[in-house]
């Protein structure tokens, strides 16, 4: 158990951090101050948002009766927010097009190594 | 006690019921042994409780009778020897008591002086089981609450018979006031009821009887539900109807029935008499030359005449042909198709077969003359008008006729008419899918429409400027291919905007041949001139018969609306007097409506006051059937159409296509519509809309599904704002308890768009849930994730527990197994 917490501690120091960081570059972009407080609001709020994030998307995997979380399952956690799906759903198409790509790399490599297998092949038994 | 108890009638009777149960009941013995021992002593020899407490109530009805002037030789009575008074005062007493009169007495003593809540009624168990016993549990712990009086005698007896006495008496008034108050209500305003529900629910609540209150109150709540239902559909209905002009309704009765006795080919003679459309270019028009100019006459003076709701079904085909029309001579022909829609209604099963080989021919013959066919299907038209205001048939043919009509119109095509045509017949069709259709289907056929709607609109425009039939025939093509998706879609709007030609063409080609065929030899039939005009006369009569024909609304109102090009206040009265019909026929399906509507439709008015009809006619039937909504796009955009095609002017089409702006998301069709569209038709699509979006959630959570209230999108526009999720002495009852402070009656409109918001938030999810499982039904387990969303199923709390802990037992059974296993937490029940 202290182990867990010390993890969850460490976990949230990470947060705090990365939230730190970003509001201080939205702070300069602004021109304004973010007080200290109002940080460690905002990572508090964000360290619970994740686990209920987690949670909702593995009862969405096991509603959809799998055992992964996938982008669909992603997706379905922020429909409500029209913005952040919308991205998400530009970023998955991104995602998808790039596997596409990849898997036909993979074919092409694939069947050059085939072909050349075959000639190899066709030309030791040619001579054989 | 004498004058007691003939004072009150309804506790003396309960009195004796009671008194007759006892002897009967174990307790009979008990009442010569409560004589004996109220005899051996009125002390509380308790020899049986029953017995004891009916010494009890024996000294206090001699107390009270002693504080009363009547009582007070009681009361020596009493407070004498106990033996005497037991035996003597007793005896009487007794059999008062075990009377009627005692118990009356002693209730009437009791009750005055102490307060009637008082519980504790002893004794009468055996008369009244359940009441007795709770009571008599009850008024034990009462009567020892009570202070001065000791009254738990008298308060034990009486109790269960004041209660029960109390019950009836406040029932009785009670349920009559709630019966009439109901009937009253009925004609006045919901709140009436409501407030009458209310009452009566408060009443019930004073009773301390969970049952007889729960009973009660539920009882209020189901007169009132229904109530309130009666009474939307009627307010929506009166309103419509006034909004109608009465003698517009009635020159159209006429009308209709004018041309029905005189047959297919008088009733353009007859028609002569009525109304010439605006248009002169109509009598023109030369295709069917008497037909054309007849149908063209008729349909006029339907629309001034206001036919019923079947008309308006009728005008709704014809509005969606004539809007089509943009030329004069499209219109006539339309409105000759029209009729012969309206007539084939009734024949459409018939008429359909021989039209199909005419719609063949005529879909070859785009530009044949079809007035062979006009001329053939005229009579058939002449018979399917009769049996328009046949509805049984027409549902089932509306569907098939909706197509064909489609594809006459295709056929037609290349006049602007025919796009008016389609217009209205898509509207129509819309309506008659949408019917069959699912309320999915429905929703995304609006969309569809809409889109298309705002397209077509445009091209419409162009199209019925352009004369040329070939190219509106291609245009037509194109749009059928669009309309056919549409169709089916429900998206008769769309269909109607873009080119009522192209869709024809295009919906007579891919959807089913013969349906077209059929609306062709409809729509040939009906206009026998020339040949473009009559196929699209044809089409558009074979649409509005097919949609009429499933609507059997008469001819007559179908003519009305067909006429209605450009005329607003015919539009309007078509409309109306399809609203009318509507609701004449609420108990006939919204395809019959559209059917017989838009075969009459074309033949009255141009496409204007088609579309203008239709939309009215399809907002009625939409209110009536959730289905309208679509309709509603569609006659604006028809509307639009004929105005656009028509030259006469149609106020309210400015304002339909506002409305229709406002569901659509198109703005050129709302541009265009609010040019063509009446105000009432555009406001029927705003509440369509929202209804839409509202009802499946709502539905959902109350009642089945929300197939059904999608489709009455449309018409419930306007109503849509009285549309109550939840009764409202229900909400009101719950928020006030849960508030535990004062509650104002302003709070119940926002507390309502709070749950209707929340309701299709829910149903929303609930679909995601099941679309992400990919299942298209919904399942209990989708449930469960929303509740473990909601934070209401936890780890520690599973739903089974939930359900013992909220649910009743008979519903507790049926989602548990076991029901009552042991290992089971029993929270403390809440309401």
């Amino acid at each position: 158990m202290d182990e867990d917490e010390a993890q969850k501690q460490r976990l949230k120091a990470a947060v705090h951090y990365t939230v730190g960081c970003l509001c201080q570059n939205i702070a300069t972009d602004c021109e304004k101050q973010i007080t200290k407080q109002t940080i460690a609001a905002i990572a508090e709020t964000a360290f619970r948002q994740c686990d209920i994030f987690a949670k909702d998307l593995e009862a969405f995997a096991r509603h959809a009766k799998r055992h992964t979380v996938t982008v669909d399952d992603v997706k379905l956690t922020a429909r409500r927010t029209t913005a952040l799906s919308n991205y998400i759903q530009q970023k998955s198409e991104e995602l998808a097009l790039n596997n596409q790509e990849l898997k036909e790399k993979r074919k092409k490599n694939a069947a050059k190594r085939k072909s050349k297998d075959m000639e190899a092949e066709e030309e030791n038994e040619l001579e054989d | 006690m004498d004058l007691t108890e003939d004072d009150i009638s309804a506790r003396v009777l309960l009195r004796r019921v009671l008194h007759t149960e006892l002897p009967r009941s174990p307790v009979t013995r008990s009442a010569t042994n409560v004589r004996r021992s109220m005899r051996l002593k009125n002390t509380p020899g308790l020899e049986s409780p029953g017995s004891a407490l009916r010494q009890r109530l024996k000294k206090k009805l001699h107390e009270s009778a002693s504080q009363s002037p009547a009582p007070s030789p009681k009361r020596p009575r009493s407070t004498g020897a106990n033996t005497n008074p037991p035996v003597t005062a007793p005896s009487p007493l007794y059999d008062e008591d075990m009377t009627t009169r005692g118990l009356l007495r002693g209730i009437i003593q009791m009750e005055t002086e102490s307060s009637l809540l008082m519980s504790g009624q002893p004794a009468l168990q055996e008369s009244e089981p359940n009441l007795a016993e709770s009571s008599v549990s009850s008024a034990g712990e009462r009567t020892e609450g009570l202070s001065g009086v000791e009254l738990s005698d008298l308060t034990l007896h009486t109790e269960p018979l004041t209660h029960v006495v109390r019950g009836l008496s406040r029932r009785k008034p009670q349920r009559v006031f709630s019966v009439s108050a109901f009937e009253h209500q009925l004609d006045q305003l919901p709140d009436n009821t409501e407030d009458v529900s209310r009452v009566s629910h408060k009443g019930d609540a004073s009773q301390d009887l969970d049952s007889s209150s729960g009973s009660r109150s539920g009882l209020n709540l189901t007169l009132k539900t229904p109530f309130v239902e009666k009474r939307t559909e009627r307010a929506g209905l009166q309103r419509k109807v006034s909004s109608r002009r009465l003698p517009s309704v009635d020159a159209f009765d006429e009308a209709v029935q004018r041309c029905l006795e005189q047959g297919p080919n008088q009733d353009h003679s007859v028609f002569q008499d009525g109304k010439t459309l605006e248009d002169s270019s109509w009598q023109k028009f030369t295709l069917g030359l008497n037909d054309v100019t007849e149908l063209y006459v008729q349909p006029k003076k339907d629309d001034t005449v206001g036919p019923s709701e079947e008309m308006e079904r009728d005008a709704l085909h014809e509005l969606k042909r004539v809007s089509e029309v943009p030329d004069s001579e499209p219109l006539i022909q339309e409105e000759k198709g029209y009729e012969m829609e309206s007539q084939d209604d009734g024949e459409e099963e018939v008429v359909p077969s021989s039209q199909d080989d005419e719609l063949l021919s005529a879909e070859d013959d785009i530009v044949l003359a079809p007035t062979q066919a006009m001329t053939e299907s005229l009579p058939a038209s002449h018979d399917v008008e009769l049996h328009e205001r046949e509805f049984v048939e027409e549902v089932e043919i509306g569907n098939v006729v909706e197509i064909e009509y489609e594809a006459v119109v295709e056929t037609e095509d290349q006049k602007v008419v025919e796009i008016v045509d389609d217009s209205v017949e898509e509207i129509e069709d819309e309506e008659v899918e949408d019917e069959n259709a699912e309320e999915v289907e429905d929703e995304n056929a609006e969309e569809v429409e809409d889109e298309n709607a705002e397209e077509v609109q445009d091209e419409n425009v162009e199209e019925v400027q352009d004369e040329n039939v070939e190219e509106v025939q291609d245009e037509n093509i194109e749009f059928e291919d669009e309309n056919v998706e549409e169709f089916e879609d429900g998206n008769v709007e769309e269909v109607e905007d873009e080119n009522i030609e192209e869709v024809e063409e295009e919906i007579a080609e891919e959807v089913q041949d013969e349906e077209f065929v059929e609306a062709e030899h409809e729509n040939i039939k009906v206009n026998p001139d020339s040949s473009q005009y009559l196929e699209r006369i044809t089409r558009r009569a074979h649409r509005s018969e097919g949609g009429g024909a499933i609507l059997g609304i008469p001819a007559a109102t179908r003519v009305t609306k067909s006429f209605g090009a450009g005329l607003n206040p015919r539009e309007k009265d078509l409309l109306d007097l399809v609203d009318e019909s509507r609701e004449l026929l609420q108990d006939f399906p919204n395809e019959e409506r559209e059917a017989p509507g838009s075969p009459e439709f074309p033949q009255l008015h141009p496409a204007a006051e088609v579309s203008t009809e239709e939309q009215r006619s399809q907002q009625h039937e939409a209110s009536l059937a959730e289905e309208d909504v679509p309709e509603l796009a569609e006659d604006e955009e028809e509307e639009e159409e004929d105005e656009l095609m028509d030259s006469e002017p149609v106020n309210q089409s400015p304002e339909f296509p506002q409305e229709e702006d406002d569901d659509d998301d198109d703005d050129a069709l709302s541009a265009e519509l609010s040019i063509k569209t009446p105000a009432f038709v555009r406001q029927k699509r705003v509440f369509a809309s929202p209804t839409a979006q509202t009802t499946p959630t709502v539905l959902k959570e109350v009642n089945a599904g929300p197939a059904p209230q999608v489709a009455k999108r449309a018409p419930r526009q306007k109503r849509q704002t009285e549309v109550n999720v939840l009764p409202k002495s229900y909400v009101m009852s719950v928020f006030k308890h849960f508030a535990k402070t004062k509650v104002a009656s302003d709070v119940y409109p926002a507390i309502n768009e709070i749950l209707k918001k929340y309701f299709e938030r829910l149903a929303d999810d609930l679909e995601a849930y099941a679309t992400h499982a990919k299942r298209k039904t919904i399942e209990v387990e989708d449930f469960e994730l929303l509740m473990r969303r909601q934070g209401f199923v936890t780890d520690s709390t599973p739903v089974n527990i939930l359900i013992e802990k909220y649910l009743p037992l008979e519903y507790r059974k049926l989602l548990i197994p076991v029901a009552t296993s042991g290992n089971k937490v029993i929270p403390k029940q809440r309401r």
